[in-house]
């Protein structure tokens, strides 16, 4: 019997329909007709979060947090969390803003991306010397755009390059010759 | 009237069914669901496209049972996390599919250090079986041999290893661990009519081409085939009925879509329920016989519950760094396993009993990115960078550790709190003790010996944490075979001490768990308790 094919198997499986490549919502948050709202922040929250994801993973030579949409997903996930959750996420972005007026004279929004690098990296610190509030919000942010981004597809497939859940008729494994005369140190 | 009732159609009512039938028994399957579609399978969606086709109303099966469906009982602080698949070929629809042959360590445990009963069998008994069982089964594995995992002559060929498996079969080599290649019953060549794997690594969403041992797939139409199996589907069993002479009459079950309540005769009833179900279902069945549930006179019913104890140990090999992404999908799950070598005499004695084997599972670039990147600090182009430095270096170590059987951690049966079909629920009182407190500290210290052997970078461990009980979905003993009826429910042909015309061939019949996952031995055993059955049917004494 011959391995089945792909295209074999997607018949087999009723071809059912195809989700639109890089579409203009993150694939986990819903359709809306005309086009992505916010489900619970503000548009000022929403650009505060957008940038803030953006600097914890940029675009680069693949697309960044906000190319993945990654403000959609912190958006969407905040709107279905426990109503302490969502007001501490939104009181963390209130207190970057008053940090980066303190520190540099405008909202982190405003801020040039050297100046927001600078406030997260002291955030980011070990130890840091802002306060708890601060850094605590800084690693719920992390968190949650670490998520949105590499559930992505643009982060899946151009930034971790995945090929995977697919047909093979062979699986080759470790073909790599220094693999396999690898010795291990004493 | 069938011949046998078979309550269930996972690996051991399917394989009942599957080897009575070709006999020429006329069976009768009860079972608690229906067929699941494979048009509807989601063994080829990617992890981003999950969301929008289930927002689409777009489902794959709901294999697992709704806990609110058909709920249980814990007590307060002592959770238990139990799966059920109700619906044909049960389980096996979704299961880890590791193949493990277990030996005369596991069999005579009970012997060597006084905990629990021994089994009435031993390997040369059920050997034969698992011989014909890992042919029907399609198992592939290499050619090991050892007092742990007993050695197989009908394997088909192993899956090449991945490349993290190839460092940790290096590092296990310079510890003396032992580490040979997995045995999972996936098929690497074409078996009995259907394809071969075709490694996308979607396991656990069902196989769409039907590559892997399922009951749905491999027992349940080939018993059909035979003209002597009649399904009833939707058939939720509550309890055994009994006759005046104290044989077991027929069945009692609900059926799940209507509620009506239905009775079927049966010269012979057999359980392969699951083993909390089908320890649920003996229980509720109390009769002026036998009234603390049906072939209870030990009171062994129900006690003596026994599993595995996990815990998952995560490090990326820097040998890997950077090497951009590998299809490492194979056969969906890690191609290497660790078998136990506590006992071994070149080891220092462990302060605990029994012990653990060691499985790899998500080694390799794997779709779940973003738990690569979880604990590593800093943010920016460089954090970035560092994660997809790591992507394809992971490797994943699961220790399985027995869990020993005690007489407290049981199942019971709660009068006063009914299902939809006003049958008492099922009651789960299960905590792990000192024993596996103890060998959980071993098998962490393994995890890091292994990938200090690698110079790994470590994921941190809290080394406190373990999975809670009922997570590696391998339960046994509540209602175990044995020599003596005064400490065990079953015989050695999994035939109810009290009562000959019942037997119970799913996991609840083993003694004790061993470290090894059970399926090819529940069907191994149910094959053999059916020979049997079949036997002692047509000699007229059932």
């Amino acid at each position: 019997m011959r391995p089945i094919g792909r295209r074999e198997a997607l018949r087999a499986l009723g071809a059912p329909a195809v989700v639109p490549l890089l579409s203009h919502f993150h694939p986990s948050v819903p359709q809306q007709d005309g086009g992505w709202k916010p489900l619970l922040l503000a548009e000022g929250e929403i650009e505060a979060v957008a940038q803030l994801a953006e600097r914890i993973i940029p675009a680069t030579d693949t697309p960044g947090a906000r190319q993945a949409l990654v403000h959609q997903y912190v958006d969407f996930v905040l709107s279905k969390a426990e109503p302490e959750r969502r007001d501490r996420f939104r009181e963390g972005l209130a207190w970057l803003d008053r940090r980066s007026q303190a520190l540099f004279g405008s909202p982190f929004a405003a801020l040039e991306a050297a100046r927001q690098d600078e406030l997260l990296g002291r955030l980011a610190a070990s130890p840091s010397s802002e306060e708890p509030a601060g850094v605590t919000f800084f690693g719920t942010a992390k968190q949650l755009t670490v998520d949105g981004y590499y559930r992505s597809e643009a982060a899946m497939t151009q930034e971790l390059g995945f090929e995977g859940r697919t047909f093979l008729a062979e699986f080759k494994g470790c073909t790599h010759p220094e693999h396999h005369t690898f010795e291990v140190e004493d | 009237m069938a011949d046998v009732v078979v309550i269930g159609s996972g690996a051991s009512g399917g394989m009942a069914a599957y080897n009575l039938t070709q006999k020429g028994v006329k069976v009768l399957l009860l079972d608690a669901g229906e067929e699941f579609d494979r048009r509807y399978f989601w063994t080829h969606t990617l992890p981003y496209q999950a969301d929008a086709r289930l927002r689409k109303g777009d489902e794959p099966p709901r294999f697992f049972l709704d806990k609110k469906e058909q709920p249980y009982l814990t007590p307060e602080g002592k959770p238990f996390d139990l799966m059920r698949v109700w619906g044909r070929g049960g389980k096996t629809n979704v299961w880890g599919r590791v193949s493990l042959r277990m030996s005369d360590l596991d069999f005579a445990a009970a012997e060597r250090d006084g905990w629990g009963i021994p089994w009435p069998i031993r390997y040369a008994d059920i050997a034969p079986y698992y011989d014909k069982a890992e042919q029907l089964m399609g198992v592939c594995g290499g050619t090991d041999d050892s007092d742990v995992l007993p050695g197989s002559k009908v394997l088909m060929p192993a899956p090449a290893p991945r490349c993290g498996e190839v460092f940790l079969r290096k590092a296990c080599d310079k510890l003396r661990i032992p580490i040979v290649a997995g045995r999972r019953a996936n098929f690497t060549q074409p078996h009995r009519g259907f394809a071969p794997c075709h490694y996308c690594g979607a396991c656990g969403q069902g196989c769409d081409t039907a590559s892997f041992f399922s009951s749905a797939d491999h027992l349940i139409p080939q018993a059909l085939e035979t003209g002597n199996l009649e399904i009833q589907a939707n058939a939720v069993v509550a309890r055994i009925l009994v006759d005046a002479s104290g044989r077991a009459s027929g069945v009692q079950y609900f059926d799940r879509k209507t509620g009506a309540e239905r009775q079927v005769k049966a010269r012979v009833v057999v359980l392969g329920a699951s083993a909390m179900d089908s320890t649920r279902i003996l229980l509720n069945s109390k009769s002026t016989h036998f009234p603390n549930g049906l072939g209870n006179g030990s009171d062994q019913l129900g006690r003596n519950f026994c599993e595995q104890m996990m815990v998952h140990v995560r490090g990326f090999l820097p040998q890997l760094y950077g090497r951009g992404y590998t299809n490492d999908d194979g056969i969906g799950g890690e191609h290497v396993y660790m078998p136990r070598f506590n006992h071994r005499p070149d080891r220092p004695k462990p302060d605990y009993l029994r012990g653990f084997g060691m499985q790899f599972w998500n080694t390799g670039s794997q779709t779940t990115g973003a738990d690569v990147a979880q604990h590593l600090p800093g943010f920016g182009a460089a954090f970035k960078a560092e994660v997809k430095k790591r992507y394809p270096a992971l490797v994943s170590l699961h220790p399985f550790g027995e869990v020993l059987p005690r007489p407290e951690n049981r199942v019971t049966v709660d009068e006063s709190r009914r299902d939809r079909y006003g049958v008492p629920l099922m009651k789960i009182d299960v905590a792990f003790g000192d024993n596996e407190r103890k060998m959980r500290k071993h098998m962490y210290d393994t995890c890091e010996e292994i990938l200090h052997t690698l110079r790994a970078e470590i994921v941190p461990i809290d080394r406190e944490a373990n999975d809670p009980p009922g997570s590696a979905i391998h339960e046994h003993g509540t209602c175990r075979m044995g020599k003596d009826a005064k400490t065990s429910v079953l015989n050695s042909f999994n035939q109810m001490h009290e009562i000959a015309n019942v037997f119970v061939v799913d996991g609840s019949a083993f003694p004790n768990a061993s470290e090894k996952n059970p399926t090819l031995s529940i069907v191994a055993l149910s094959w053999r308790a059916t020979d049997y059955l079949a036997e002692e049917l047509r000699a007229g004494r059932l």
